[in-house]
């Protein structure tokens, strides 16, 4: 079914899609769409063997604003998608998209299954701390007692809603590539992501993607973003997630590890499965389909 | 003694679960199979892994074996609790063999041969492992009956194929001390059992077993699921067989996991399937009606059990099909099929690919408890005039200029690009959608997609097996059921119709849509029509009085036990008696 091609020289432009974004004008989901074009162009990577998966949310009409395959899927169960789709076909570059609301309430479960398994996707996060689609209500990863639509009367004292950290949790549920970008931040975001796509495993990509609309951190980011320290070494666990559950604004590579993929573990168990075709249930299948004219 | 050989018989082990019951039952029943009778199993086992009463039965017959039956001809209780529970059901005329060393009391029962046999203590000193009870047990009832002690320990070899061969020769030494038993006694029944026939080619089967079976001749490629009671069986025998095709199976963290994954396969272009039971299905729902809006084919097994909530994880009910046919919100087009027999998962479940397939629709295939687990024994079937189909995939043409992944066609069925062809990019689109996948919200367009999704499976009822009908054609009274109840249905309907009376049956294998010539036009003309189901309020009755408003008389049965034979005769003599319509929960 492949038709995998080398493409000649793509532009960003070669990666918009048909449709036009539905942003608000100023959201941050327009510098991770722009990042996304440029890394892919860069790379090179075909966009018909390139796949959008997304859940709901503002930043999950993404697949749309792309040229490429996609997929809009249900609230939360974009991962799960993901996972199907990329080992149906490992030829292809499966990138999963969403927002924080997506990614660590509904979908919280599969947040740290995709990671353990390490298929070799990746899945970049737009995290607003906000749900945007639905008019502003409190997040997962909202700073404590933080007001919002759902939580009018929310302070330090009558909230006890810790956020979540996405980065830390990624590292310490198995993801092979963890990062943090800001949509503000063009040139380093485009790194991110390429490094994101190139890692052969299980790559997590947070970017800090402000809601002009609803929860405005623009001025908090700005303040206070700052890279990595250059000796933070990434493949240092311990020293990631230490720098992951410190201060929220901080971009770069807390963490990244080789390990079996779940498309490579899944490869090897045929070659070693394939042996018994003439025993038990798949030969009597075997048998069946043989007398039938089947292949 | 004179020997009188009998054409259907049951044989019956009860005592506590951890004890060898069930694998003394499956002996029992591998033995009969192989000396060429046809059985049934069923088998009634807790929700808890240690301790709890459990029981297996085998039916057994030179003839089709249609349901449980009724009666047990031979009981083998292995302590007081397989007395108490069980010695009732056994026939005037049966055999009651039991452990005296676990039983303090055996209650008064008029013409009953008994026969006390100590297994704990002849096991100990006879073969010297405790162990082999199970089979020393099967083999005094072998020994019994008279099967052939060559034949039994061949059968015990091959149950036991693989294992360590100390104890393979032990088991061996079981079966000659249990037959050295037997002869010393004096013999007290009659029946025996006769050889039918040598070894042929058939397989013992379990409906869960045929299901994947079935799944693998009709080349599944993507199998994602999430154990749960009586579906895991599907996952376990599909994570053993398909690697060995090169196919993908996973073990998702939860059934919307499974579901996804197994939508996000279809829509690179796989044959996918999952299988859960009512608690996973409804965590499937809004992923299921996603699928359907998608137009990805998809087969989801849907093995009921007693519900709802928790319910009744080990016994089985018919009372899921609301949620197969109305889950989900919106109006998701889907199939619902339900095989009836286990030989009908295997072809069913080809069906069931077959038709998600062909429409791009999502397929629940609907079995049960019972039909999941009980074993008959099939000559090895031949796929004949069955084909294996394959979707419709976008050809160059369909994505040289324009492609339009939801176009209107005369099928209502649009050709599928997937990553990696050129020119197929779409956005597979949950929120409703213009031909192209762009979301679009005008009146006009959801009307005419809800038309497509809707009309193109409108004709899906037309597949060579989906309807079965036996008795009469045009019957005066005329029984619908579903599923594995269709059994004791078609046992009480021979009866009837035996007996001269005008009865038939229908049992429509696909319950979405309902066929309509040959069932739902037969409804409208019999004058009167019974449906028996294993629910409380009458679900495939709601979709028929749906499609046809008429009287319908009902024989529904919540009891985590199938419908039996009796109960359904029972019915047909009421209203042949004229007794009004009403509601019967046997
Ligand atoms: C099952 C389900 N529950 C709730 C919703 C409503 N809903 C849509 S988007 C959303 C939250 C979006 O927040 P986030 O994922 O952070 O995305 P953002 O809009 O901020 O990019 C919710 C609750 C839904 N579509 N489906
Ligand atoms: S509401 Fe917020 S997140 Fe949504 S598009 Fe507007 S700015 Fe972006
Ligand atoms: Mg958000």
């Amino acid at each position: 079914m492949s038709e995998a091609t080398t493409t000649p020289a793509l532009k960003p432009k070669d990666y918009k899609g048909r449709l036009p974004p539905v942003w608000c004008p100023g959201c941050g989901d327009f510098g991770v769409l722009a990042a996304m074009q440029r890394a892919l162009a860069e790379l090179a990577i075909a966009p018909e063997d390139t796949v959008f998966i997304s859940g709901i949310g503002c930043s999950s009409r993404f697949p749309h604003f792309m040229n490429a395959y996609g997929f809009h899927s249900c609230h939360g169960r974009a991962l799960p998608v993901a996972v199907g789709a990329k080992l149906a076909q490992p030829e292809r570059t499966v990138i999963t998209v969403g927002g924080d609301g997506d990614g660590m309430a509904i979908g919280g479960g599969h947040f740290l299954h995709a990671a353990r398994r390490n298929p070799d996707i990746t899945y970049v996060m737009m995290d607003n701390e906000i749900y945007g689609l639905t008019k502003g209500q409190a997040s997962p990863t909202s700073e404590l007692g933080l007001k919002t639509k759902s939580t009018p009367f929310s302070n330090e004292e009558t909230s006890s809603d810790t956020p979540l950290n996405p980065l830390a949790l990624a590292i310490m549920a198995g993801a092979t590539f963890v990062a943090r970008g800001y949509s503000g931040k063009m040139k380093e975001l485009v790194e991110l992501t390429k490094q994101a796509i190139e890692h052969e495993g299980y790559a997590f990509l947070q970017v800090i993607s402000p809601c002009v609309t609803f929860h405005d951190i623009y001025e908090r980011a700005r303040a206070q973003q700052k890279e990595l320290v250059p000796e933070h070494d990434p493949s240092d666990k311990v020293a990631a997630i230490t720098a992951a559950m410190g201060e929220p604004f901080i971009t770069g590579v807390f963490y990244q590890e080789q390990r079996t993929t779940l498309e490579g573990a899944q490869a090897n168990l045929v070659k070693s499965a394939e042996a018994g075709l003439d025993r038990g249930m798949a030969a009597t299948a075997a048998a069946i389909r043989a007398e039938a004219g089947l292949q | 003694m004179r020997c009188k050989p009998i054409p259907s018989f049951t044989f019956r082990v009860a005592g506590e679960s951890g004890e060898g019951v069930i694998s003394a039952g499956e002996i029992a029943t591998l033995a009969i199979s192989d000396i060429g009778f046809n059985v049934f199993t069923f088998e009634s086992y807790p929700a808890e892994i240690k301790g709890g009463h459990c029981w297996y039965q085998v039916r057994a017959s030179n003839e089709e074996v249609l349901s449980a039956g009724s009666a047990v001809d031979v009981l083998c209780a292995f302590n007081q609790e397989g007395i108490d529970k069980h010695l009732g059901t056994v026939r005037p005329g049966g055999v009651l063999i039991y452990d005296p060393g676990q039983v303090k009391e055996v209650p008064e029962k008029p013409d009953l041969t008994v026969y006390e046999i100590d297994f704990d203590r002849l096991v100990k000193e006879k073969v010297g492992s405790p162990k082999s009870k199970n089979v020393f047990a099967v083999a005094c009832f072998a020994a019994l009956y008279d099967l052939p002690a060559d034949s039994l320990k061949k059968t015990v070899r091959k149950k036991f194929k693989g294992k360590n061969p100390k104890i393979l020769d032990k088991n061996d030494e079981a079966v000659d001390a249990a037959y050295a038993y037997i002869a010393s006694i004096p013999r007290q029944h009659e029946d025996t059992l006769q050889v039918q026939g040598e070894d042929d080619d058939r397989v013992l089967i379990n409906g869960n077993d045929a299901i994947a079976l079935g799944a693998l001749v009709s080349g599944v490629e993507f199998f994602a699921g999430y154990p749960i009671t009586p579906a895991s069986s599907i996952l376990e025998a599909l994570a053993q067989e398909m690697p060995k095709f090169g196919n993908t199976i996973i073990q998702a963290e939860d059934e919307i996991a499974a579901i996804s994954m197994c939508v996000g396969a279809s829509y690179a272009g796989k044959k996918a399937m999952t299988a859960t039971s009512g608690p996973g299905l409804s965590l499937m729902q809004e992923m299921f009606g996603h699928a359907s809006t998608l137009e990805l084919p998809l087969v989801v097994v849907d093995a009921m059990r007693g519900g709802p909530s928790t319910g009744l994880p080990t016994k089985p009910e018919q009372s899921d099909l609301n949620q197969m046919v109305y889950g989900s919100h919106g109006e998701a087009s889907r199939i619902v099929i339900a095989p009836a027999g286990v030989r009908d998962c295997f072809f069913q479940t080809i069906w069931a690919f077959n038709l998600a397939e062909r429409y791009q629709v999502p397929v629940v295939l609907a079995t049960d408890h019972a039909l999941a687990n009980r074993r008959e024994n099939l000559v090895l079937p031949s796929l004949g005039e069955t084909p294996v189909e394959s979707r419709l995939f976008a050809s160059e043409e369909d994505r040289a200029e324009d492609y339009k992944r939801y176009k209107f066609t005369d099928t209502g069925v649009s050709p599928q690009a997937i990553p990696g062809m050129k020119g197929g990019m779409h956005v597979a689109e949950g929120l409703e959608h213009n031909e192209k996948g762009d979301p679009t919200y005008t009146g006009e367009n959801h009307t005419a997609m809800m038309a497509k999704r809707m009309g193109k499976i409108a004709d899906a009822w037309k597949y060579p097996m989906a309807l079965e009908a036996f008795g009469d054609e045009n019957p005066d009274v005329l029984v619908v059921t579903w599923g594995s109840s269709k059994g004791p249905v078609k046992e009480a309907v021979q009866h009837m119709v035996s007996e001269g009376k005008s009865v038939g049956y229908l049992v429509p294998k696909i319950l979405n849509p309902l066929p309509r010539e040959g069932f739902l036009d037969k409804i409208a003309a019999a004058k009167e029509v019974v449906v028996v189901e294993m629910n409380y309020t009458g679900q495939l009755e709601g979709l028929l009085r749906k499609e046809h408003a008429r009287d319908y008389h009902r024989l529904n049965k919540v009891h985590g036990t199938p419908v039996s034979w009796l109960e359904v005769l029972e019915k047909l003599e009421e209203i042949e008696a004229g007794v009004p319509k009403k509601e019967v929960h046997a």
